[in-house]
């Protein structure tokens, strides 16, 4: 049951790490959480159907389909994170702005909330097929119990969950006011670290060269495998064993969205 | 103004970037065109990998061949071979691994039972393969 529990929770980190985040950074853009519940599910439906349809999707997997799959949906949510940090930082004040004005809050707030709901959804297709795919093979070979399984899940949720709510109260109680800084320096880090695991994949596939691998090695220091050094990963994109294309591509991705989420507003933004 | 500096600025810090990194590419030992990868068998029992353990001569690709035997998926991973795939119970995956440098060690396990599927590649001193 706890290995169950522990299974679950590593695979929602990632979950609910983007989704605090990109809930954090769509702050003030009305029905977001209704938006990021429908994220949520259109995920678990995907997931669902794909772990379903696993066994039939075995000979395409057993392949580089598997990890195209991953590398196409990393770099969608790096994609959905930068947009959205691009988004709020040109309309975020014309929102607070216009904060008793519902109407007109709906209608300058509606793109960030479909990239929310996306960027929950594909977090959840990455990482909820996994889990499905362990579900499902675990009860149909009966190497645990239902009871369990179902324990073991709903523990590993709920730990999950937990992490995400800490990591949103922590992110917007730290910064009131200047909660924006906070979210767009946090959601750079997260997108340099999917885009330098996707670019690995790719690397892997024979895509592209991965340069000096690995650049250094702290596998024995802080495993990227361990507890802590998995939330890192998640968090801030540590990785144990970098090649230099991925340094490369992390570098490229932090500068890029850290520049997206601090340049100054254009100015008709601004004014308006 | 200001945006089209730091947007410049940023392109050049990448384009440094590229160079550093085109130079380091070019300074790795890329594998003999006479030899085609390296083949490794890895099967996957009652949640344990067997070997556990594989040696493979250092700058040489590598072919892992990994049979999932148990009737249960499995997730393969590897941190620092930067492979991770569900095999799904009674598959068999292939996995390339571009040529390793000598004197190393990549662990690899299988994520969904974790406490028993740990294994580990070594790579033997250069020479060694030959």
């Amino acid at each position: 049951m706890s290995q169950v529990a522990l299974l679950v929770f590593r695979e929602m980190l990632e979950i609910v790490v983007v989704a605090a985040l990109m809930l954090a950074a769509t702050r003030g853009v009305p029905g977001r959480f209704l938006w990021a519940a429908l994220g949520t599910g259109a995920g678990l439906a995907g997931a669902g159907i794909i772990a379903l349809f696993a066994e039939r999707l075995a000979d395409a997997m057993a392949g580089s389909g598997q990890d195209i799959f991953q590398a196409s949906v990393l770099l969608a949510t790096v994609v959905l994170v930068a947009w959205t940090i691009a988004w709020m930082r040109t309309h975020g004040r014309q929102i607070a702005a216009q904060a008793r004005d519902t109407a007109r809050r709906i209608a300058a707030g509606t793109a960030p909330r479909y990239l929310l709901a996306t960027a929950i959804a594909v977090s959840i297709l990455r990482d909820g097929t996994e889990l499905a795919l362990f579900l499902v093979g675990a009860g149909m070979a009966g190497q645990i119990g239902t009871a369990g399984l179902l324990a073991g899940f709903a523990i590993g949720i709920a730990g999950g969950v937990a992490v995400g709510v800490l990591l949103y109260r922590g992110v917007m109680a730290a910064s009131l006011g200047r909660v924006f800084n906070a979210v767009a320096a946090l959601l750079a880090f997260l997108g340099a670290g999917l885009a330098a695991q996707a670019i690995g994949t790719l690397c892997n596939a024979g895509w592209l060269p991965s340069g000096l691998d690995p650049v250094w090695d702290t596998e024995d220091i802080l495993s990227q495998n361990g507890e802590l050094g998995r939330f890192l990963h998640t968090l801030l994109g540590y990785m144990s064993q970098p090649s230099m294309t991925q340094l490369v591509a992390y570098a490229a991705t932090l500068a890029l969205v850290l520049w997206l989420g601090f340049r100054r507003p254009p100015a008709v933004a601004a004014r308006r | 103004m200001r945006n089209v500096r730091l947007v410049l600025r940023t392109f050049g810090a990448v384009l440094v970037a590229a160079g550093w990194f085109a130079m380091l590419a070019n300074a790795i030992p890329t594998a003999r065109a006479d030899e085609g990868p390296f083949e490794v068998r890895i099967t996957i029992r009652d949640h344990r990998f067997e070997p556990a353990t594989i040696e493979v001569p250092a700058n040489r690709p590598l072919k892992l061949i990994v049979t999932n035997a148990d009737p249960t998926p499995e997730e393969f991973e590897s941190v620092g071979l930067k492979i991770e795939r569900v095999i799904p119970g009674g598959k068999t995956a292939e996995f390339l691994v571009k040529p390793l440098r000598p004197n190393r060690n990549y662990k690899f396990f299988g994520e969904f039972h974790a406490k028993t599927a740990q294994g580990e590649v070594v790579v033997k001193a250069d020479g060694d393969g030959k």
